[in-house]
This record gives structure tokens, sequence and C-alpha cells, in this order.
């Protein structure tokens, strides 16, 4: 059995987790996506976490805050409520976010200031998803991000009664955040509960208010589940999610986004069926929405519908061959209304038999640039399906070979009825502007897992990925408020592509001390990002209507490389057990034409000492970010920090209970912290000194 | 805790807070602001049925001002076009409403108490400003007006002469094919000392319902940005549409082809549509107004036509 297999099934048994072991016997090989991983103690194209774990460690309560410890991934933030994680360089549309088997349905991708639809501490575990197995996902360079609920899990909760109640205090901000998690089940049904609730008011940093950087968020999420037999299990699911944040921008009236998003769909397990194994199928139905204000004016509004439905599966061609299968089927409809204060609700353009885009053809023939000042794009829907395969050859014991493709099918159609008739782009500039178009993409990738001893192991993939352009990336044009920059689309953009080559080496010098090293190259034949768009004399330009920077759209040769290196040294003395952790990441983003990627991540490294006795933990963390040294043309400068964080937690365990109090100090030195990855990185540092207290209670 | 989330999940179908009623003021049918520029009283009239509605924007209230026929603005039966004239006093610029004859057309006729149905300005009383008129009769001759009110009237004869210029001066300026609806320029006071007029914003509104910006330069206007459409708005005829001033960087624009009021300013570089309200979310449902006047108790320099 090759040794990726054996060590994960041990941490599988260990964590007690999904019920996908029990079909796994001890000499077969087991499929990727099963593997319960972490990254100091092996090596693995799926890295899997539990969320309590990532919590504990977190600085905040996003996504980004949770996965930031991890090596390679950082934060791109935008205040506190958000946070879409980075990894290896990679942002927005180029990492994916999956809840199980769905796509996520939220417009975090599309820009900065829009939250991720989910928080993090409502689910069960997060995966980090690299190389050929990412592919059964779709393709994205940064790999994907996949949450697991309640629903994903292939097991009912335990029988009886199950509580999970925490409160925690936060100094900074002045409130805090609340959970409960319950369920009750019994050999056949099951009932769960998860609630989540933060509040924060505007927190301070070098002992001053940042103003609306302040969050309002919960999240109720819900499931039932029905063992219909041993091999079949059917899982319920609903959730609501409201989220209300301040945008700390340079705006003197306060803007701020009022989300919100509903889920309800269902989760079949099936263990076998049809001689497939491991037969997860979903279909979701989720509504995503969310208001941009400003001074309390409905100035922008997103409305994305999606209707999901995917399935994976796992077949077994022999002992030594094996593949996973992922189908997904997604019809979405995206509406945007961004107009000073008349979006509390969508509506159409009014048709007067006026010339179309006239005033927008006037823009065009004065300047240049087709300005608008409507609506930003046209509504469009998107039927989409993705089908990806990772097939994985066992050679010998210390060999596998696996060979990952995936292809993408999308019908695009732009319905530009919710366009004001005068900003319509022209059929003189662009006759096809609206036209519905199908597209497709195709990616490839193959992976090699070796064991060369007992102490040597590497993992290496070389991808060929294909992406399609967002419809964003494709439509956009026009102002956006919340992140006061005028965004230029290109709708002639071709597929991003770039071949991905992603090294990892485990060397375990003794039981105690491990290195981890992970090297990634990717280059870009078409990288698609958002560029100061500049005039014939290299000066910024300046859309007509704000005064803001204009961005715009544009696919370019591209160079992203980066190394990361963790180091984990465990040792017991007496009953005293330490674990230290070194980590250091560099990122490097280069355009081909000459100059750097912006909002990179710094160079960075992490200490962390990790100390148990008896029923106490206590944890010190040291993170040193350089300065920006690779900065793209016209980007500002951004200081390099240091943050020190403590935290102490002491469990007290009883009968079937157990009881923990913690407190957690972060950025104790209250350094003025600035995240480069950040567009509000001048006006929203990150949180200043905090002490948060705790109290967790477990049944 | 929301309800709405407990309930979704516990009864999967329960729903709360929609529906919600208004707040019963006389604006609209929705707790939210209307939130037109503060500080402007304005009249909006329908030259069809005589309709006239008074709008405070501050307050967001309305009146119907055809309720008392005891008021000298009461228009009942009435038809006439409505102007904003700003009436340069000693004490400073006393802004006032005049509601013309419909058939009234100061390029062949002066305008005499005939012409006109009433004059209305901000009355103070016990330090309280409040919206009132004098009845054209106050300035028939035979009823011996005061030497006030002729000179008054004689200034305003002037004032609709000067804006007359002003029309023919901007619509020679219009590339051919466009004619000229409606205008607003402001810095008045400047431009009758033919002072620097660079930064001076001629807005202009075609016949074909594309707004245009132009500035003074060396004597002559001059397109300033590109021109652009309003939403709904494909045609433009001057008595079924208004410019009035909204601030010192912007103007408010009524067009009855698609009864809403669009609030053009300038907070940038070029002057844009940056919002608009329809008719009927502040006024009473099935009023169809074809003119808006407006005004401030603050002076300001600005001419409309």
């Amino acid at each position: 059995m090759p040794m990726t297999t054996n060590r994960s099934l041990i941490l599988f048994l260990m964590l007690e987790s999904l019920a996908l072991a029990d079909g796994i016997e001890l000499g077969t090989i087991n499929v990727v996506e099963s593997q319960e991983t972490q990254s100091s103690e092996e090596v693995a194209y799926t890295t899997s976490h539990k969320v309590e774990a990532l919590s504990k460690k977190s600085l905040g309560e996003t996504l980004g805050d949770y996965l930031s410890n991890e090596l390679g991934v950082d934060s791109a933030t935008y205040g506190a409520a958000v946070g879409r994680p980075t990894v290896r360089g990679m942002e927005g549309y180029r990492v994916g976010i999956a809840q199980g088997g769905i796509m996520l349905n939220d417009l975090s991708a599309m820009s900065q200031d829009h939250a991720v639809g989910l928080n993090a501490k409502v689910v069960e575990r997060i995966e980090l998803i690299k190389g050929p197995a990412s592919l059964l996902y779709g393709s994205y360079s940064g790999g994907v991000i996949r949450t697991l609920g309640e629903e994903h899990l292939a097991t009912l909760p335990k029988e009886g009664l199950s509580l999970d109640g925490s409160f925690a205090s936060n100094s900074n901000t002045g409130q805090g955040t609340g959970s409960f998690k319950g369920s009750y089940a019994s050999e056949l049904l099951a009932l769960y509960l998860n609630y989540f609730n933060h509040q924060a008011d505007s927190y301070s940093s070098g002992g001053e208010i940042v103003p609306n950087s302040d969050t309002s968020s919960e999240q109720l999420h819900g499931v039932v589940g029905w063992q219909v037999d041993p091999d079949f299990l059917v899982k319920f699911y609903a959730d609501t999610l409201d989220k209300e944040y301040g945008v700390p921008n340079t705006t003197p009236q306060r803007t701020d986004i009022l989300m919100e998003q509903q889920r309800y769909g269902v989760v079949l397990h099936n263990k076998n069926l049809w001689g497939l194994q491991n037969v997860i199928t979903e279909l979701q139905q989720s509504d995503y929405r969310h208001y941009e204000r400003e001074d309390g004016r409905y100035d922008g509004l997103f409305d994305q519908q999606q209707v999901s439905l995917s399935s994976k599966f796992d077949v077994d061609f022999s002992e030594e061959t094996q593949a996973n299968f992922r189908i997904e089927l997604i019809s979405n409809e995206l509406k945007v209304c961004h107009e000073h204060g008349e979006c509390e609700e969508f509506s159409k353009g009014i048709r007067t038999g006026a010339i179309d885009g006239a005033s927008l053809a006037n823009y065009y023939n004065s300047t240049g640039i087709p300005y608008s000042h409507g609506h930003p794009m046209p509504d469009t829907q998107e039927q989409k399906i993705q089908a990806g395969m990772n097939l994985k050859h066992y050679y010998t014991q210390s060999d596998e070979l696996s060979l990952a493709v995936s292809g993408v099918v999308r019908t695009l159609t732009p319905d530009s009825d919710n366009m004001q008739e005068t900003w319509l782009m022209p059929v003189s500039i662009d006759p096809d502007y609206y036209n519905e178009e199908t597209d497709s993409a195709l990616s490839l990738s193959l992976g090699w897992w070796h064991s060369w001893s007992e102490v040597l192991t590497s993992q290496v993939s070389l991808s060929y990925l294909e992406r399609l352009p967002s419809s964003q990336e494709l439509l956009w044009n026009g102002f956006h408020h919340a992140t006061e920059s005028y965004i230029l689309g290109n709708r002639d953009l071709d597929n991003e592509q770039s071949v991905n080559l992603d090294v990892d080496i485990l060397y375990k010098h003794t039981d105690a001390l491990s290195s981890n090293i992970s090297f990634f190259y990717y280059d870009f034949e078409n990288y698609i990002y958002q560029s100061p768009k500049v005039d014939s004399s290299n000066t910024p330009i300046i859309d007509p209507f704000h005064l803001s920077p204009v961005w715009e759209i544009r696919g370019v040769g591209a160079t992203i490389y980066g190394l990361g290196i963790e180091e984990n040294y465990a040792i017991e003395i007496g009953e005293h057990q330490l674990n230290m952790m070194a980590q250091f990441n560099l990122t490097k983003g280069e355009l081909d034409e000459s100059g750097y990627i912006p909002r990179m991540s710094p160079y960075n490294a992490t200490l962390s000492l990790d100390h148990t006795v008896g029923a106490w933990n206590n944890n010190i963390t040291y993170k040193w970010v350089d300065e920006s040294r690779n900065e793209a043309e016209n980007e500002t400068h951004t200081e390099g920090y240091q943050l020190l964080n403590l935290s102490s937690t002491y469990q007290y365990t009883f009968n079937k209970s157990s009881f923990e109090v913690w407190v957690k100090g972060t950025n104790l030195t209250d350094e003025v912290a600035r995240n480069h990855l950040s567009f509000l990185k001048e006006t929203a540092p990150l949180q200043g000194r905090a002490v948060s207290f705790g109290v967790r209670y477990q049944y | 805790m929301k309800l709405q989330a407990a309930a979704l999940l516990l009864t999967g179908a329960l729903f709360v807070g929609c529906g919600g009623s208004s707040n019963s003021t006389d604006t609209g049918d929705t707790n939210t602001p209307i939130d037109l520029p503060d500080g402007l009283t304005m009249v909006f009239f329908d030259n069809v049925n005589s309709t006239q509605y008074l709008y405070d924007t501050t307050t967001e209230q309305y009146e119907d001002m055809n309720s008392d026929s005891t008021q000298n603005y009461d228009m009942t039966g009435k038809h006439g076009n409505p102007v904003v004239w700003f009436h340069h006093t000693d004490a400073g610029v006393d802004q006032k409403i005049v509601m013309l004859s419909d058939y009234f057309d100061v390029t062949t006729t002066l305008l005499t108490y005939s012409e006109f149905h009433y004059l209305g300005h901000f009355h103070e009383e016990n330090n309280v400003k409040s919206f009132a008129a004098h009845s054209n009769e106050e300035f028939n001759p035979a009823n011996n007006p005061s030497e006030t009110k002729l000179a008054a009237l004689e200034t305003l004869n002037a004032d609709l002469l000067e804006q007359e210029e002003i029309r023919a001066e901007i619509a020679t300026a219009l590339p051919a094919g466009e004619t000229l609806c409606n205008f607003f320029v402001f810095d008045h006071e400047e431009h009758e000392e033919g002072a620097t007029q660079e930064s001076t914003a001629h807005i202009a509104l075609s016949g074909t319902g594309m707004v245009y910006v132009f500035s003074e330069a060396d004597g002559a206007l001059a397109q300033s940005q590109p021109p652009f459409a309003l939403e709904g708005v494909s045609s433009c005829h001057s008595s079924m549409s208004d410019i009035v001033q909204a601030s010192d960087y912007g103007v408010l624009i009524f067009s009855a082809q698609s009864q809403k009021i669009y609030l053009v300013d300038n907070h940038g570089i070029d002057f844009h549509q940056h919002s608009s309200w329809d008719i009927n979310r502040f006024l009473p449902a099935g009023f169809a107004p074809t003119a808006l006047t407006s005004i401030t108790e603050e002076s300001t320099g600005a001419h409309d036509h």
C-alpha cells in the first residue's frame, strides 16, 4: 500500500471521522479525497483540517483568516468582514471554493469587497486541494478550498444528544462571537443545527478607530439525516446567512454591504451504486444577494440564483488503478444593479426608441473609452457543465501516478434588458457584445507521488489549465462604488491558460523533526487581471464621472512562482508536549511585458510554539511580513509589519462533558499592520491589539 | 438572532418581515427616504388639467396648491407655464416663481399683469418663511400697484429677455440637427459681467433629449464633454420639461415624457445623470405634471429658461 493511503487511513481512523472509511479495507488503495492529512505530516494533494483547530489559531472570522496560517495561503482582507483566501499568489477566480460537491454560489471572486458566502465556523472541515485532485472541481491555478458541512459527512452524528456551545469576547471591537452546535441522532435519523453569530464594532489600529470596520454576521445551518439502509444515507439541509459590514474606504459617507444567502439542498451518500463506490450526489438551490449602500442609499444590488446538481464517485478498475469522477451541472442567473439610490430592487431599462448607446458612443468617440454611467453589466445567465476525472495508477508501493482531466462547457447569455438605453453597448462599437456564446475549456494534470525512502517523499504535478473568463471580466463596464474604481471589462478575452508546476517534498529527519518544502512555478499565457489603465504618457487614467482610477481587465503573459518552507519539531519533556513550527513563504509575480503583478503577498515568515501539559494548551506565534518589494507599476508601497499572538486554553473534562476556557491575545504589540493584498490597505489596517476571552462547553 | 433564520429552518415555511406598511406620511409608499436634494421648494404643474402640487424636499411633504381657492396660487381651471425668476434686489437675490400664461412669448410682447397668474416666493412672518404668492391683479395698473411692483415687472421683463438671448446663444452652439429644448446656466452674475467663463457650465437639453454641457471661453460656447441622454427620454419640448438648480454643481431636469426628475451633477470632471426619481414616488399616483419649477430660501446665482 502506498505511503499516502496508509498514513491517511491511520489518521482517518484516529479522527473517527468519515464513514467512508467503512468502505475501505486495508490492503486496498483509498481515494485521495478521503485522505485526512496535515501538511506537516504528509505530502498529499488534499490537506484536510478540522475547523475547530483552525479557529483556535485564527486572527479573525473569515475563511482567509482561518487558512492564512497554511503554507502559501494568505488573506485578501477588505476590512474585518472580508477575507478571501489567496493561495500561492492566486486570487479571485483562480481559487475555487466548493461546499461539498457544489461550487459556492457567491460573488466573492468578482470583487475584493464581496465577502465569501459562508462563515468558516459553520462548517465541519476545510480541505485544501491542489494538483490533479483539484481538477475534479474545475481548473483553478490556486487549487480548490472545499468546505464540508455536516451534510457532506457520510455518517450520521453520533447517537444521542451532542451539544457544543461557545462564546468569545474581543476587547478591540467591544463585542464577540457566539456559536451553538447541537445534534440529536438515533441509529436511523438525525437532526443537526449549527448557529454562528459574530458582532463587532469598528476596530482600532494603533489606538485609532478604523471607521466603518464594523461587522454583523449570523448563519444558521440545519441538517436532517436519514440512514435509509447501511449503504445509503440521505441528508437534507438548509442554510441562511446574513451579513452586514462596513467598508472602510475613503468616502466621507458610510459605505456598507448587506449580504444574504439562502441555500437548500439534499445530499445522497451511496457507498455502492451500480458498481461505483462512494457516490455522493448533491442538489442545491441557492440565492445570493447583496446590497451596496452609501450613506444609507442603495447604490448597488447583486443577486445570483443558482441551481446545481453534482455527482462524485470512485471507480476501482483494479487493485492498482482507481479513478475519481465528478460532474456538476450549474445554472445560474446573475442580476446587477449599480445606480445611485436606485438599487433597492431590480428594474428594467426604459426603451424609448432612441438610438441604443448614444451616450456611451459619444464617450467612445471622444475619449476612445466606452465610459458608461449606467448599470455596469447586463444581467447574465450561465448554463455550465463541468466534468473531471482523476485517474490514479500505483506502479509500486512507492509510486503513484495521477492523470486528471477537466472539461467545462458554458453557455453565457447576456440579457441587456436591465441596461439603460443610452448606456447600451452600440452595435457600431461591438456588434457581438450581448450575443449568447458557448465556450469550452479543457485542462490536464499529471501528478507523480513517490516515496524515495522512509524519510523522503515527494509529489510533483504538472498541469495545463484553461479557465473561462467570468461574465464580469467579459462584460463589466462601469464604476464600482465599494472599491471606488472604474472597471473596464474586455469582451474579447480569451481563456486564461497556464502551465503549472507544483513540487512538494517532505523530509522526516527524525520522528520529531520534519521539513516540508513546496515550490511552484506557474507560467500564464493569458493571465487575466485588473491593471491600471494609463494614457500614452503612462499617466493613470481617471474616469470622468468620479475621478476614480480606471482598472482595465487584461489578459497578458505572466509568471508567478514561489517557495514555501515549513519546519516542524515535536518534543516531549516530561509531561510537556512541545510543537514548534517555522514557516517561510516567498511569492513573486512578474509580467512578461516587464513589471510585477499587483497585490502579491510580500515575503513572510511565522514562528510558532505550541505547548501542552495536562489540561493546558498554550501557544505563542510570531509573524513577520516583509515590506512590498515587487510592486506593480503605479502600485503603492506597503511597509512590513510583525504580529505577536499568544493564547492559553484550559480544558476540564468530566463525565461526557468538557469545559474549556481560553484567553487569546492578538497583535500584542499593537502594530499598525497594512495588508499589501488589500485594496483598502491605507484606510483599513489590520486590527490592532485585541484580547479575547472565551468559553466552550461540549457534551 | 434573526427570527427569519430560525423560522426558516424550524418550520421551513414561515417568513417574516414581508409586506411592511408605509410610514403614513404623504410621501410615497415605502419607508425609504426620497432623498431629493434638501432645501428645495418645488412646484409641479400639469398644464392639461391645471393640477398643481408643491413639494418640500427637506420635509418630503407635498401639498395640493389648488385645494384652497382663496390662495393666489390656486390654478384651478387655468393654464400656465411656471418659470423661476432670480430677482436681484438690493437685499440680494430673491428667488420667485412666476406662473406665466402658457401662450406668453417674451420675444413678441412684454410681460404685463395679464400675461401671468401669480408671482410666488417665500414670505417671512415671525422668522418663519413660507411660500405665498401675489396675484397678477396686484400688478394691474387699474389697481394702482406700488412703484416696487411696477419696477419688479420691469426687471422681470429684462431678465426674461436676457434669457432669450442666452437661449439663442446656446441654440447656435448646438450641433447641426439639434434644437434647444431647455437650458440652465450656472453663475449668472459672472456671465453678465463678461468675466472669464471657463468654469461656467451651460446645461442644455436638446429636442432629442440629449444633455449638452458647454463652457464659455473666448466669448464663444464650446462643448466641454460628450453629450449624454437621460434614461427614458428621447424627445423634449420646452413646455414639457424644465431644468432647475439643485446645488452649486448640479441641476434637476424634469421630463414629462418619462415622468422623472434627474439629478445631473458634476462631482468629478463631467456632468452626468447621478440619479433619478419617478414623480409618483413622492407625488400622488395619477398626477402627471408637464412642468416643474423650484426655488430655495437661499440666494443663488443662476438662470434657467
